[in-house]
């Protein structure tokens, strides 16, 4: 072996180690990063988008199987929902609700900024992904993310320049305030459980939470609109001397099938002020 | 023969661009990917093999290295430092082969290729541990399943390797001793 080789790839590698390290305390770090990111975001763009499109040809069958199990469940829903007429009536409301969210982007004071999934962290219990916008789109932490039909994802939990990090509804450390449609004001906070589970969580033992009832956020949230929809209730746990109920929550979304994303912003950030 | 010896001349390059291409690969291909691969993180093993079979640990510590930069910056936490933990354990790997475990065996091989995933494992709950008193928050580890299928995972990966490294063995001393014994380090 070369010594003299090796010595300058040991001190190399070494280096750039400690370069590493001291360069985002020097203050130096984001516009180098920024500038790898310049360079690499193409690729991973074009890898995650191979990734994504390989996943949904191996899950096809799988996928074939669950929306016939799904389809056989929400037949038994529908046979429930038929048989009670005061479901029937909440299901006007949940209907008359949807589409006022279908278009609350025109009537709210949001815009939004499209964003695409480069990465995702799934063997962990706090679910994230990762966005290829950052802080020089306007991002801020704790903004609002939503598919595209304005079903609510999750909230930015850290950022760099370019990129973005994304805090699942369904992570472990995932909190939203949520309340029902029909309702008025908050009914409780929607946890995250990990593995793709959220509850609902510090319900009032007087408030009615039924199964199938749809949950959206409460809007208590400075960067959260209200209205935005999480999920349907699975079911309700909790003894009636317990000072709160618990709900399982189905969550809408499913991130699995999702490539781009919507981030909300309140139109007041905007960096033009307009 | 000059033709090997000018394509040596690239390895650098070749090695840079290869830590990156696994770096994204593990970054932003793998994760879209349905279980069980989804779990996987290819870029400590190969680098891990790269150390243990090459001829030099060299190869392997830039191939950890740079994986390890591509993976930090599409990072969010930096607690974790791929950089600095995928050429460590490298090293590690490459002890542990030369003083404690050979490799040239396959059941050491495997072995060898498993314990740099329970070292990388040891690493990041070492500081989970030390984030967690010191800073009141840990890092996100990963579930037994994924560090599980990890394991099995670099037990495959060493087996293959070790197949086809006994296999073009002959051949590369055969090459080496007939080529500059510089131009391959």
């Amino acid at each position: 072996m070369d010594m003299r080789h090796s010595r300058t790839v040991i001190l190399l590698v070494g280096f750039g180690c400690i370069t590493v390290l001291f360069l985002p305390i020097m203050g130096a770090f984001p516009h180098i990063e920024s500038t790898f990111h310049v360079i690499l975001l193409p690729i991973n763009r074009v890898a995650s988008s191979i990734g994504s499109s390989l996943h949904r040809r191996m899950e096809s069958n799988a996928a074939l199987e669950e929306l016939s199990r799904r389809n056989q469940e929400l037949e038994r829903r529908v046979a429930a929902l038929a048989l009670d007429t005061a479901a029937f009536e909440a299901a006007q409301e949940e209907n008359r609700s949807l589409r006022a969210m279908t278009n609350f982007l025109e009537e709210s004071r949001y815009d939004y900024i499209p964003a695409r999934i480069i990465g995702r962290t799934t063997e962990t219990l706090d679910e994230a992904i990762i966005i290829d916008r950052g802080a020089r789109d306007g991002l801020e932490v704790g903004m609002a993310v939503i598919a595209n039909e304005g079903l609510f994802v999750g909230k930015i939990t850290a950022l760099k320049e370019r990129i973005a990090t994304v805090g699942l509804l369904t992570g472990e450390r995932s909190r939203v305030a949520a309340s029902m449609t029909e309702g008025e004001g908050m009914i409780g906070v929607v946890e995250g459980r990990g593995n793709r589970v959220a509850r609902l969580t510090f319900i009032p033992q007087e408030q009615r939470v039924e199964t199938d009832a749809l949950i959206v956020t409460a809007g208590t949230e400075e960067k959260v609109p209200r209205n935005l929809p999480i999920g349907l209730v699975n079911v309700v746990e909790g003894k009636p001397t317990d000072p709160f109920k618990i709900a399982i929550i189905e969550p809408l979304v499913n991130i699995d099938a999702l490539d781009l994303l919507l981030v909300l912003r309140a139109s007041a950030l905007r960096p033009d002020g307009t | 023969m000059n033709m090997l010896i000018h394509l040596h001349r690239l390895r650098w390059p070749f090695l840079v661009i290869c830590g990156c291409v696994l770096g994204v690969i593990e970054v932003s291909f793998l994760p879209f990917l349905p279980s069980p691969w989804h779990s996987l993180h290819i870029a400590l093993s190969f680098s891990a093999l790269t150390v243990i079979l090459g001829r030099s640990p060299l190869s392997g510590l830039m191939l950890a290295f740079t994986s390890g930069v591509v993976i930090d910056l599409f990072s969010l936490s930096h607690v974790t430092l791929a950089v600095l933990r995928f050429p460590l354990i490298a090293l590690l790997a490459f002890t542990l082969a030369r003083r404690f475990v050979t490799h040239r065996s396959l059941p050491s091989l495997i072995m060898l290729m498993v314990a740099v995933q329970i070292l990388n494992e040891a690493w990041l709950r070492a500081f989970d541990g030390i984030a967690r008193t010191f800073f009141g928050s840990g890092i996100e580890l990963a579930m037994f399943e994924a560090v599980l299928i990890n394991c099995i995972w670099s037990g495959i990966l060493g087996s293959a390797a070790f197949f086809i490294w006994r296999r073009f063995r002959a051949d590369f001393n055969r090459i080496s001793t007939e080529a500059q014994p510089e131009a391959w380090i």
